[in-house]
């Protein structure tokens, strides 16, 4: 039974290597790839369970159109293409390309995905999108501060004395990076967390700090300024290569860390003792989540926690960096992150207009001359995964004509008319990078589609055929959809921007040309300045925010009786994927939201009882969970859940964009609790 | 003596179960009974108690409790690698394996109604490959190799002497994160009450027709008692008609009831095969004595057999782990239950009152015992079982009513044993992964 390297393709910090198995032209066996130094440990369970989801009885394996009923039948290609481009024709003519929405998300990467784009500007244009779901407050302040967004290697972990896992959970959504802590632990590292919860992380912590949720710069200031007025920041460093730290060292000259204990609300010898270990354990790796940038405060908070790596001179060496996203294997794309989430960067006129992913319902149904009126999604679950679902389902509601690309019948296929069955991460050569390891991938085609599966490449070139371009046209727009052309194209591509592209790499992981093991260790940085911009002048201007970092409050506080809705990833999803699988729903069978104890006290709760969830956006109601060492004031409702199988958390958040980086602030959500 | 076995670092488990989703890939058929389980100790995280979470599956024990007591001989181990291997073929479901296992390792699948369990993926093993758990953990926390014998008492698994191929390694770092939640009294209090939630292994919804069956059982031996020593009536019919109901209580509880012979097999060894081989033993030889003219020899035979079968019930039961774990329960067959009825049925007043009274005295001992946490509902039960099962009946003794009343009497008395003999069932608490440490310990979900 052969073996083949391949790439796992999810919205994933690990983004592992691993080998497939396969038995006459089936995929049997999923084994880790020691090639891939970072995840040389092997899949988690979801990438394990490929195996399931490749075959699932779900999967959708065919063209499906909506029926009255609300079901779905399956049609045939030429039906549902010309279906489809007919709508497209009439549409375009009556009222505009601008009239079609193209939504795409994170679903699956690869460099094949931008035939999507292609298509839609050799169609004439669509409305498309900008901004993110995920990270880019925080992608903007290190870009703002360091000038892009480069860390250590993840292996180089193991040379910090000190960790601090601020908002992240490693032990859930990063597993492999647990394998590196835990070497430097046994070299007697310490480790802190800072998490409103007691995660699996924070479990193998030494201290857990439990800030109030939103509060992280807070403490951040605090202890920058005990840094500052105590002299125990890197002098030396600060002079050499920091710019604006006078600026910063006034404008924080209020906080120290009973003010910072206090806002954040936590003990002040637990902030002491942190301070401390900032102040005397060097190096150290600070290691931010992506949660805690997903607040209306997000990217000043983010600037506010790299001014402690930057005081203490934990940049630029072995052991010492701000951990925050490696982009260094993003070497194909034109615009870097964050700067193509910008409206308006892309250079074409085809896709001038663009609604916002944070704000998208609101701006699908604002949108006007033209207004729009057909749909197309694929990689993303939009009625699920972004903000005030029901509004979502509105907007959608109001178009003529939506169509779906995907594996499943999620809770947006369900809201469209035709559901195009998409390609699974076997079925078609591709190329990806990773957020966190340094590694281009090659992720080869080892499985033949099922039933009627396109990969969409094919699905693009057919409706170009349906829509009348000529073979020429679509040549010279779109790629080839066949193997070996495919192949060919990809080699070519990929050949353009590194000389092992022209072999994919040999198939292996590779660390391109370039790509620092330890980031910015000539400390020479891409900013204006050429050094860490401490306080930045961009900052002030492109988000209208103070140019040092700064703690403001969010937009929304609970008060009594009201509770921070914490959404934060589990093991068991990227997102709303994989939690149709039997393989992972053993573990999570149902969504349920966790209460700290001393709130389901007040409320009467029981793990087990009935509650409800809900503020002005909408209602949940769920199984109820306690857990005696979640911070108080806070419920837990992990993101992923769809509607279909209980309910989206975005049911309960509000449409609202980040402080910087078109991001989206999902976390500003307060809710009330209700036993049932 | 050094044997292999699964090694197990608990600084290196985060609990990402990715070991239950490998073991079920390269084990097909498990839909209905995983074979590795990942336990997180305080799953509710309660400050000032670490989170220790532990993979375990089958730890091939060198004295394994599974084959000593498997009555149908379906576990064998493999002498070149030392796995405990389980045969489907030859098991018939009887589920007690389960219980005589501290570590849960044998499951049992509903579907399929026979046990099945981790292999050490022999198969792999003999490929050069690790077994699948071991590969699919992303984080090095699973190895298999030499354990040398467990080595420490190691917080969540029961402390045994049946010397598993399992080697924990402790975490490096004592203790839980140092955080600051506030524990009030209410909390606490709280704590006590929804934390201590531990699920049972025997349910007495599944094991109501051993309940049945036992006291038949202890009823048939101290009839054919009084029948043998001429203190009661002879009715082969009735005697009959009992002897089929036996029968099929004791099958209905197996998975594979066509199997149900093979209960024997493993006389040297197992109580359960004894108790199987006693029963069938007494039924014949007093089936025989009644009806066929043979002399007193088969009878003698029929209450040796009788007496043998009720004392290997209480030995099923002691081998495992209950709480109050002892031979003298108010509801054991041997120890107590077929000498009160023995003492009703000959008229032994001795015997009868002497019985009765010292079950009534450890029913009462014993009754608050088991009646702490969320079992309130069952108070009532109790008061029914001292004043219908134990007072009233004993109160009608002492008037002279003839033979209905007798019936009447009888009728009490098995009614109040029927709850002490289930309650003697929910109170089983079997040792499992997880058990004996301290409160809210339990399985995380997730």
């Amino acid at each position: 039974m052969p073996l083949f390297r391949t790439a796992c393709p999810r919205n994933c910090y690990s983004s592992c290597s691993f080998l497939a198995r396969t038995d006459n032209g089936r995929l049997t066996g999923i084994e880790p790839d020691p090639e891939n130094r970072a995840t040389a440990g092997g899949p988690c369970l979801k990438g394990l369970s490929y195996i399931e989801r490749q075959y699932a009885n779900d999967r959708l394996i065919y063209p499906m159109a909506r029926n009255r009923r609300g079901g779905f039948d399956r049609i045939t290609w030429e039906e549902a293409l010309g279906e489809i481009a007919g709508r497209l024709t009439e549409v375009r003519e009556r009222h505009g390309p601008h009239a079609i929405f193209f939504y795409e998300s994170s679903g699956m990467a690869g460099l094949t995905n931008g035939v999507g784009s292609n298509f839609w500007k050799m169609f004439g244009g669509a409305t498309t999108t900008y901004g993110n779901l995920c990270w880019p407050a925080g992608l903007e302040a290190v870009r703002l501060t360091l000038g892009d967004n480069r860390h250590n290697a993840p292996w180089d972990l193991e040379n910090s004395r000190l960790i601090l896992l601020w908002g992240k959970n490693p032990a859930e959504t990063n597993i492999h990076q647990v394998v590196f802590i835990e070497k430097a632990m046994a070299k007697g590292t310490k480790v802190v967390v800072v998490d409103p919860r007691r995660t699996p992380t924070g479990d193998f912590a030494h201290l857990l700090l439990q800030p109030k949720p939103g509060t992280d710069a807070a403490l951040a200031l605090g202890i920058a300024n005990h840094l500052i007025r105590n002299d125990l920041y890197d002098k030396a460093f600060v002079e050499r290569h920091v710019n604006g730290f006078d600026r910063f060292r006034d404008s924080v000259a209020e906080w120290n860390l009973e003010k910072a204990a206090a806002v954040c609300d936590i003990p002040l010898a637990l902030v002491e003792e942190l301070a401390g270990d900032i102040a005397g354990i060097f190096p150290m790796t600070l290691i931010p989540g992506y949660g805690m940038q997903r607040f209306s405060n997000g990217g000043q908070t983010i600037r506010a926690l790299l001014t402690l790596s930057i005081l203490t001179g934990n940049i630029g060496k072995p052991g010492a960096t701000f951990h925050y996203a490696n982009l260094q294997s993003f070497i194909f794309d034109k615009i870097k992150e964050p700067l193509s989430y910008y409206p308006g960067i892309e250079p074409n006129p085809l896709f001038r207009r663009t609604v916002s992913k944070a704000r998208l319902g609101e701006g699908m149904l604002a949108a006007t001359a033209p207004p729009l009126k057909f749909m197309w999604t694929e990689r993303g679950n939009p009625v699920a995964q972004n903000p005030d679902s029901t509004l979502t389902i509105r907007a959608m509601q109001q178009l003529d004509f939506r169509v779906t690309v995907d594996q499943f019948l999620t809770d947006t296929a369900r809201a469209s008319d035709i559901v195009l069955p998409a390609k699974s991460m076997f079925e078609q050569d591709d190329i990806t990078g990773s957020y966190w390891h340094p590694y281009v991938l090659f992720r080869p085609k080892l499985l033949t589609p099922p039933g009627e599966v396109y990969n969409e490449t094919r699905i693009y070139r057919e409706l170009a055929g349906f829509l009348g371009y000529s073979t020429d046209e679509i040549d010279r727009h779109l790629p080839p959809a066949d193997d070996e052309g495919m192949r060919s194209h990809l080699q070519r591509m990929a050949g353009e921007v590194i000389p092992a592209g022209t072999e994919l790499f040999g198939g292996l992981p590779l660390i391109p040309d370039g790509s620092e093991e330890v980031a910015y260790a000539s400390l020479h940085f891409p900013t204006p300045s050429g050094k860490v911009e401490l306080c930045s002048e961009a900052a002030a201007a492109l988000w209208k925010v103070d140019s040092a970092p700064s703690y403001t409050p969010l937009t929304t506080s609970p008060e009594q009786g009201e509770f921070h809705l914490l959404t934060p990833n589990t093991k068991n999803r990227i997102h709303s994927q994989f939690g149709n699988l039997s393989l992972i729903r053993q573990f999570d069978p149902e969504p349920h939201a966790t209460l700290a104890a001393a709130d389901a006290i007040a409320l009467g709760v029981r793990p087990g009882d009935r509650i409800r969830l809900h503020n002005d956006q909408g209602s949940l109601e769920t199984k109820a969970e306690v857990d005696f060492s979640l911070r108080q004031g806070c419920v837990v409702y992990c993101n992923g859940y769809q509607n279909l199988e209980g309910g989206s958390p975005n049911r309960l958040t509000t449409g609202l964009e980040t402080d910087m980086g078109y991001g989206t602030a999902f976390h500003d959500t307060i809710v009330k609790v209700t036993k049932l | 003596m050094s044997h292999t076995g699964f090694i197990v670092d608990t600084s290196r488990c985060v609990a990402c179960k990715a070991c239950v989703v490998a073991c079920q890939l390269a084990n097909p058929g498990q839909d209905h009974a995983v074979w590795r389980t990942v336990t997180s100790m305080n799953g509710l995280r309660y400050p000032g108690l670490s989170l220790v979470s532990l993979s375990v599956a089958c730890n091939h024990c060198e004295d394994a409790p599974c084959a000593e007591n498997c009555p149908a001989r379906a576990y064998r181990r493999d002498p070149a690698t030392g796995v405990m291997m389980h045969t489907e073929e030859h098991c018939i479901g009887c589920r007690y394996c389960t219980w005589v296992c501290p570590y849960d390792a044998p499951k049992f699948n509903s579907a399929s109604g026979v046990i099945s369990k981790c292999t050490g993926c022999q198969p792999r093993q003999a490929e050069g490959m690790k077994p699948a758990c071991v590969e699919g953990c992303p984080t090095g926390a699973l190895a298999w190799g030499d354990v040398g014998g467990i080595d420490a008492e190691v917080p969540g698994l029961p402390r045994t002497a049946i010397r598993p191929g399992l080697k924990v390694i402790p975490g490096r770092k004592n203790g839980q994160p140092r955080m600051a939640v506030r524990i009030t009294p209410a909390i606490e209090a709280y704590f006590q009450d929804v934390g201590v939630v531990e699920p049972k292994k025997v349910s007495l919804n599944e094991e109501w027709t051993l309940v049945a069956f036992t006291m038949l059982a202890a009823l048939q031996v101290a009839w054919f008692y009084a029948v043998f020593t001429e203190r009661a009536e002879m009715s082969v019919l009735g005697f009959g008609l009992s002897a089929l109901t036996g029968l099929m209580l004791s099958v209905m509880h197996l998975g594979r009831k066509g199997r149900a012979w093979r209960a024997i097999l493993n006389f040297r060894r197992s109580w359960v095969s004894r108790e199987v081989a006693g029963y069938g033993l007494f039924l014949l030889s007093a089936g025989v004595w009644m009806v066929l003219p043979w002399g007193s020899t088969p009878g003698w035979i029929a209450l040796l057999a009788g007496f043998f079968t009720l004392w290997s019930m209480d030995m099923v039961y002691l081998r495992i782990a209950w709480q109050g774990r002892s031979f003298l329960h108010s509801a054991g067959i041997f120890s107590f239950m077929v000498f009160m009825y023995i003492g009703f049925f000959c008229g032994i007043p001795w015997l009868f009152y002497g019985v009765t009274g010292l079950r009534l005295l450890l029913y009462l001992l014993r009754a608050p015992v088991w009646r702490h946490g969320n079992r309130d509902s069952l108070r009532g039960l109790v008061i029914f079982r001292i004043g219908v099962g134990f007072i009233l009946p004993l109160l009608l003794t002492l008037i002279d009513g003839g033979a209905w009343l007798d019936g009447i009497i009888l009728l009490l008395f098995l009614a109040g044993d029927l709850i002490d003999r289930s309650e003697f069932y929910m109170e089983i608490e079997i040792m499992s992964p997880g058990k004996g440490t301290p409160s809210g310990w339990g399985t995380l979900s997730g």
